[in-house]
């Protein structure tokens, strides 16, 4: 089912710049959405038009398969189903505290009092921003207020949110943090829609990408084929990934070899075949130029020992002190033989009580025996939080966690509901194409 | 952008306490001290209104001590005129500069007291005010006062579009100073006058935006305020019954002494 769909959209501006060129999208419920393009390239026109902000000059938009209609009712149906987040959040943040700013929208909406009181504490409760909520918007960081603006949006409960160049401005934890946001929200059945033009965010987010180019659309699909072809990409005045590039220069020297990686545990992957036969090491204990040695992997780190029964094996190229590091050549055997596990503990969402449903002592009773803990969700960070648990990963929670386990760790990862069932997709997708598997297992809590 | 007394006021515990009940407090205080004529009445009035504000509302004492400075300054160099020119009665003191006597009167002397002391009760009843009551309070004071719609509407916008052109302001002071924009007077008039007209613009966009964002969230034509619900706490009502007895009281008891 499309829920947003364009026919033939075209729209110039009244001083004659052809901004929407003729653009067909198709965009499925649920999915996540990104258009990528040079500034100028009519991404935030686009956006316009699909908000019922602009009318186009011809062509139509359909919702839910039914064709917008530009009257006051049908556009107020429109802009409650669609919200969009502007670039600018001092755009969009506009009254004097961030409580009434959120409520803004639900009180367009006529909620009853009651009713807009809930839908704005639970949003911001949510986003983490309840402590914010008397605050003029002048006190917060550009991140925070980036969180307030989507609050607003969000606290309307539309269907599909659009978000102008999200990221821009904000810090890497404030960027992470707004990603994760948007993977929850996107999570509970919301189609997001996003304009970027930065390509490793497209590359590892988006479900879907839309190349859009002076006003028309280039190339649409998935990630890999969109990031394959490297003529589109050039002609787009984009560029490939850092993921894809690395992948490209690896492939070259027959280092890697498989599809076009778009994360890293992809790249991973494409690299598990073929073994080097120089690799660097820890050494154990004193070692002597020339000396037979055998390799272990411990905590992540390869260790050169002096035992070489059962071991890889190899020979050092110097003299190394414990602790340092030493050069290994003539390595025989695999590495990385032992791949560790996964363990989701799912916890309530906020909705369902959240930590408070949690019984703290029992996780801290189940954390012994891994190595790394992660954290995805609202309701997971708070539960970890109250019970004192040092994360080691809180953002892109399900590839680290795999990569961890390739490397031999055993892995916990607390999750909000029904995002715990989405680790387990992941991972057994992965599992799908690869021979070295992880296992993984569930359990409530 | 630290220094504002609507960050402190923001800060201030006291303002999450019932509007309303300030407002009689700081009423109280302001028409005793112009009624009373004894200025060790008015003086207890301001010395109850700086403890609340600096121990209740906590505002750090330095900054509330210059704030009450800048007035005081102009109090007494008035009140020095009183005392040297004004009223009749005994002399108390005289002083003789290049010849001339200058005399003081206990009339003058008294007066300049007043002066003094009601200028401090004065501004240490506002300043409660202002330091605990920030403007997005005072937003639903004024909105249950009949004061139209439209006007609370725009003061809302301006008030919370001044920071973000104050900051661009700042930024595009910065800009030309780095390039020597207010290097002599004639530069800097230049440059001012090119920032004025900078922001200018900049406010003119920035209202098409913020219309923009705000019709896509529904915008209908009114701003709702939320109702901010502070209900009085009983030791609140105490504590100010008891503040408005005392003073009452105890003037009653000066004023009987005095006589």
């Amino acid at each position: 089912m499309n829920i947003l769909e364009t026919k033939d959209l075209t729209y110039s501006y009244p001083d004659g710049t052809l901004a929407v060129d003729g653009i067909n999208i198709e965009i499925e419920k649920g999915k996540k959405i990104a258009f990528i393009g040079q500034n100028g390239s009519g991404k935030s026109t686009l956006f316009l038009l699909l908000n019922g902000t602009l009318k186009p000059n011809s062509g139509e938009i359909l919702l839910n398969g039914i064709p917008f209609r530009y009257n006051a009712k049908s556009l107020r149906e429109i802009r409650k189903k669609i919200g969009i987040v502007f670039q600018n959040s001092d755009d969009q943040i506009f009254a004097p505290t961030v409580y009434d700013d959120v409520a803004f929208g639900p009180r367009n909406l006529e909620f009853q009092t009651e009713e807009v009181r809930n839908s704005v504490n639970s949003t911001l409760g949510y986003m983490g921003l309840t402590k914010f909520k008397d605050k003029p918007p002048h006190y917060l960081s550009g991140g925070q207020k980036k969180k307030v603006a989507i609050a607003g949006v969000v606290a309307m409960e539309p269907d599909v949110i659009i978000l102008d160049e999200p990221l821009s401005n904000l810090d890497p934890v404030g960027a992470d943090e707004v990603v994760d946001l948007l993977n929850e929200f996107n999570h509970l059945g919301k189609t997001i829609i996003i304009s970027t033009h930065d390509v490793d965010l497209a590359s590892t987010w988006a479900d879907v990408i839309y190349v859009i180019n002076r006003g028309q659309i280039r190339a649409s699909g998935h990630p890999r084929s969109i990031f394959s072809d490297r003529t589109l990409i050039e002609q787009s005045k984009l560029r490939l990934p850092t993921i894809v590039e690395t992948y490209r220069e690896f492939e070259a020297r027959g280092i890697a070899e498989g599809h076009v990686p778009m994360t890293i545990l992809d790249l991973v992957d494409s690299m598990e075949g073929p073994i080097t036969d120089v690799r660097c090491a820890v050494a154990d204990c004193p070692l002597q130029k020339g000396q037979k040695v055998g390799l272990i992997m411990r905590e992540g780190t390869i260790f050169a020992v002096a035992d070489i029964q059962n071991h890889v094996s190899g020979r050092t190229v110097s003299d190394a002190a414990p602790g340092n590091e030493v050069l290994v050549e003539d390595v025989k055997g695999s590495l990385i033989s032992i791949t560790g596990t996964i363990k989701v503990l799912q916890i309530p969402r906020v909705i369902e009580g959240g930590s408070k449903q949690v019984n703290l002592e029992r996780i801290s009773g189940i954390m012994s025996g891994f190595d790394r803990v992660g954290a995805m969700g609202t309701s997971a960070k708070v539960t970890s939080k109250k019970a004192g648990i040092h994360l080691n990963f809180e953002v892109d929670v399900i590839q680290s966690a795999m990569l961890s386990a390739l490397r031999g760790f055993n892995c916990l990862v607390l999750a909000s509901g029904g995002m715990a069932d989405l680790v387990m997709e992941r991972v057994s997708e992965r599992n799908k194409s690869n021979n070295r598997q992880i296992q993984c297992s569930i359990e409530k809590i | 952008m630290k220094n504002l007394i609507d960050d402190y006021a923001l800060m201030s515990p006291l303002r999450y306490s019932n509007n309303w009940l300030k407002l009689v407090i700081v009423t109280f205080g302001l028409l005793f001290g112009v009624s009373s004529t004894s200025p060790i009445m008015i003086f207890m009035i301001a010395i109850c209104m700086s403890f609340a504000t600096v121990y209740l509302g906590k505002i750090p004492i330095r900054f509330y001590i210059g704030l009450l400075l800048t007035p005081l300054v102009f109090a007494v160099m008035g009140s020095i005129v009183i005392l040297f020119f004004f009223g009749s009665g005994n002399e108390v003191f005289s002083i003789s500069i290049l010849g001339s006597n200058l005399s003081v009167n206990r009339e003058g002397f008294n007066m300049a007291v007043l002066v003094i002391s009601r200028t401090i009760s004065g501004m240490s009843c506002l300043f409660f005010l202002a330091l605990s009551t920030p403007m997005v309070e005072l937003f639903s004071v004024i909105k249950t006062s009949r004061i139209p719609d439209p006007l609370i509407e725009l003061s809302m916008l301006m008030y919370r579009y001044i920071f973000v052109f104050l900051d661009v302001a700042m930024n595009i002071k910065y800009a030309q100073t780095v390039r020597l924009g207010y290097k002599d007077f004639l530069s800097s008039i230049r440059s001012m006058s090119m920032l004025l007209s900078t922001l200018f613009i900049r406010s003119w966009e920035q209202g098409e935006k913020t219309y923009l964002s705000m019709n896509s969230r529904c915008y209908d034509g009114k701003l709702t305020m939320s109702n901010t619900n502070r209900p009085v706490k009983i030791s609140e009502v105490i504590l100010t019954s008891s503040y408005f007895v005392f003073i009452i009281a105890t003037s009653h008891f000066i004023n009987y002494v005095s006589i």
